[in-house]
């Protein structure tokens, strides 16, 4: 693997709210090489969203909070970079697309307007040129009609194509690191297939690296090289993608993985859902914030955190090798609270074997 | 776009028929006429003027009479000064109100927009708490207090302004900014919310990964979508300023067209009061209209019906 391009060091993001303090994203780390798809999984409030803001420095300020940790873009560290300069990469070198078309783009602009603005910004285009590269953009990513579709404002598109043309304006300076934040959530499914082979395709011709988040697996299977599991904030697994799906290491992704449907099954099965509800991120457990909805926990994961360790080229978090070790029942949860977190640990003690 | 102006023009035509024809009876109903006075008129006087004034007539016979006139844009004779026609004390009060009234809205909405701008932008940081301070006690403190304020500072302790009188520039500039200035404050109210709602929307938060400049963002991506309440909020702010001109007329003594309301209601000078009424129905219709179709050109998402 060549030289990281995006380095992930330790990041921490907070956000102050009337009831506490949340740790959002709790001491995250993870590399992009140029080119790759690395995929962050998690449910909602996991934290995927708001690291892929931190990257682009666009976490809102109050209430959020960059407490720690760095974002090194081809080795510059992004975390406390002056507005001006950060504005400089934003868009040029870095550049992001939404989960939502629908509101993502500015009603009150015509999209020439607002894909010109783009390489007017960052490479000093002229009006005239701006709008000759947005228009053969339009055309790359499949807009029928481009040179007369270009005068249209974003209301006269549909959703998927919408998304068109957030994925042209974000490719517009070919940026070397491509956020997607959930890109075809808000999309029919039909269109989600489009839009993700798109992105590829353009991926393929620009060279750009890709983070993909989702809360996905279909489309995670479908795009990424890489993945990452993100649980409470933090990066509790981390695999290629074809070993994560083939053996997965931590219960959280195993949980994920039975929750999905699988066409390659023999035998079609119940699925299983993962259990109880993701952890209060104001009053997170102690231990492991897994272990309370967590089939495989032992004692000591109510106890103590597991790091996350590095083992073959894999990263994951968890005490229990989740390929032997044997699974009991998750008892029911009696609410959060800094107190939830010890009656578990004593439903099955043997496994700790 | 031409259809839209021929039916609001359908509509205006209809809505001063109603207005007028209202206005017309009401002012008959009320105590009290054109000849009502301390000094009781002798009674063939009284006859006369009532014949030259047409009202010695049946009553549908005045309404016929008067809507045949106003169709010709002739309001006819001032009910108490009968030297002169309704048509020219309107030609000469409404340039003067009408010059006043589009100065104050200018400087309202200049100077309102602008604080409510700076004021979202630098949310909860000392300009935004001066500014809203300042608002509030704008709207709060009467225009005739602000004017007493405004005369005394710059008129007697800082010499700048005439106290009152028409026919200079510098005439205008304390009237326009006392009879401007709960406006201004309103609107800085309304922009500065419309520009916070602004400002959380998504294509902000792309606006800003795209790289651009707060001040891009601001004025390119955000200033359109606050303009929006404030806009709606100049067809009330006219009608405000309107009625609201009367006693800043008063005050710095211009020959506007607030002294001629104040007195047809007062003396029952019902044509010059009809009168009145047109003008004010006009200026009002038109601007709602304006109002319309500035959310056209704001929004392009907007079709005007």
């Amino acid at each position: 693997m060549s030289e990281p391009l995006l380095e992930i060091d330790d990041l921490q993001v907070q956000f102050d709210t009337e009831d506490g303090l949340v740790r959002a994203v709790d001491g995250v780390s993870f590399d992009v090489a140029p080119g790759e798809t690395l995929g962050i999984v998690g449910e909602s409030g996991s934290g995927k969203s708001v690291t892929s803001l931190a990257i682009m420095g666009l976490v809102p300020q109050p209430p959020g909070r960059i407490a720690g940790g760095q974002v090194r873009f081809a080795g510059r560290d992004l975390i406390g970079l002056p507005q001006a300069d950060m504005a400089a990469i934003r868009g040029n070198h870095i550049a992001m697309i939404f989960q939502d078309p629908m509101t993502a783009l500015n009603p009150f602009l015509t999209v020439a307007d607002q894909l010109c603005e783009v390489t007017q910004r960052h490479r000093g285009y002229t009006r005239r040129q701006a709008l000759d590269h947005a228009v053969d953009l339009l055309e790359q990513v499949g807009i029928p009609n481009a040179a007369r579709r270009i005068l249209d404002y974003p209301h006269q598109f549909s959703g998927g194509m919408r998304q068109r043309v957030m994925i042209a304006m974000a490719l517009s300076c070919q940026p070397q690191v491509l956020i997607a934040d959930e890109p075809t959530t808000a999309l029919d499914v039909t269109i989600q297939a489009q839009i993700l082979a798109l992105m590829k395709a353009l991926q393929a011709a620009v060279g750009t690296a890709i983070v993909l988040i989702t809360h996905d697996m279909g489309v995670i299977a479908n795009s990424c090289d890489r993945v990452c599991v993100m649980y409470a904030g933090r990066i509790v697994e981390e695999a290629p993608v074809d070993e994560l799906f083939a053996s997965p290491r931590h219960p959280y992704t195993l949980g994920l993985l039975e929750s999905i449907p699988r066409l390659d099954e023999a035998q079609a099965h119940r699925l299983t859902p993962i259990e109880g509800q993701p952890p209060d991120l104001m009053h997170p457990p102690k231990g492991c914030a897994f272990a309370p909805r967590c089939p495989f926990s032992i004692e000591r994961c109510h106890a103590e955190d597991p790091p996350l360790e590095e083992h073959e080229a894999r990263r994951h978090a968890c005490f229990v090798d989740v390929a032997t070790a044997a699974r009991h029942p998750v008892a029911e949860q009696g609410g959060h609270g800094p107190g939830s977190s010890s009656p578990q640990g004593s439903s099955s003690p043997e496994d700790a074997s | 776009m031409i259809a839209f102006l021929l039916r609001r023009f359908m509509w205006f035509v209809i809505t001063v028929w109603a207005v007028q024809s209202l206005s017309f009876f009401l002012v008959r109903l009320a105590p009290g006429g054109p000849f009502t006075q301390e000094r009781n008129v002798p009674l063939h006087v009284e006859l006369a003027q009532r014949a030259k004034l047409n009202l010695d007539v049946p009553l549908y016979e005045q309404y016929f009479g008067y809507f045949g006139k106003l169709f010709r844009f002739d309001l006819g004779i001032s009910d108490r000064q009968p030297d002169f026609t309704v048509n020219e004390i309107i030609a000469a009060g409404f340039p003067v109100s009408a010059s006043l009234g589009v100065l104050a809205l200018l400087f309202a909405v200049a100077l309102g927009l602008a604080a409510g701008i700076v004021s979202a932008v630098c949310r909860g940081r000392g300009w935004d708490v001066s500014i809203m301070a300042a608002a509030t006690l704008g709207i709060a403190v009467p225009s005739f207090v602000v004017a007493s304020v405004v005369i005394i500072l710059f008129v007697f302790v800082w010499p700048l302004f005439p106290a009152a009188g028409w026919g200079e520039p510098a005439n205008l500039v304390l009237p326009a900014f006392c009879l401007g200035a709960p406006y201004a404050a309103y609107i800085a109210r309304l922009s500065r919310t419309g520009m916070l709602e602004v400002l959380s929307q998504d294509y902000i938060r792309t606006a800003y990964a795209k790289g651009l400049s707060t001040r891009a963002v601001v004025l390119r991506h955000a200033l359109r979508g606050a303009l929006l309440p404030v806009f709606s909020f100049l067809g009330p702010a006219v009608a405000g300023i309107l009625t609201g001109s009367l006693v800043i007329e008063k005050i710095f003594a211009i020959p506007g067209l607030g002294v001629h309301l104040l007195n047809a209601a007062l003396q029952r000078d019902f044509t010059l009061m009809l009168g009145m009424v047109l003008v004010y129905t006009t200026v009002l219709y038109s601007m709602n209209t304006l109002v319309d179709l500035s959310y056209r050109i704001l929004d392009p998402r907007v079709e005007l019906t």
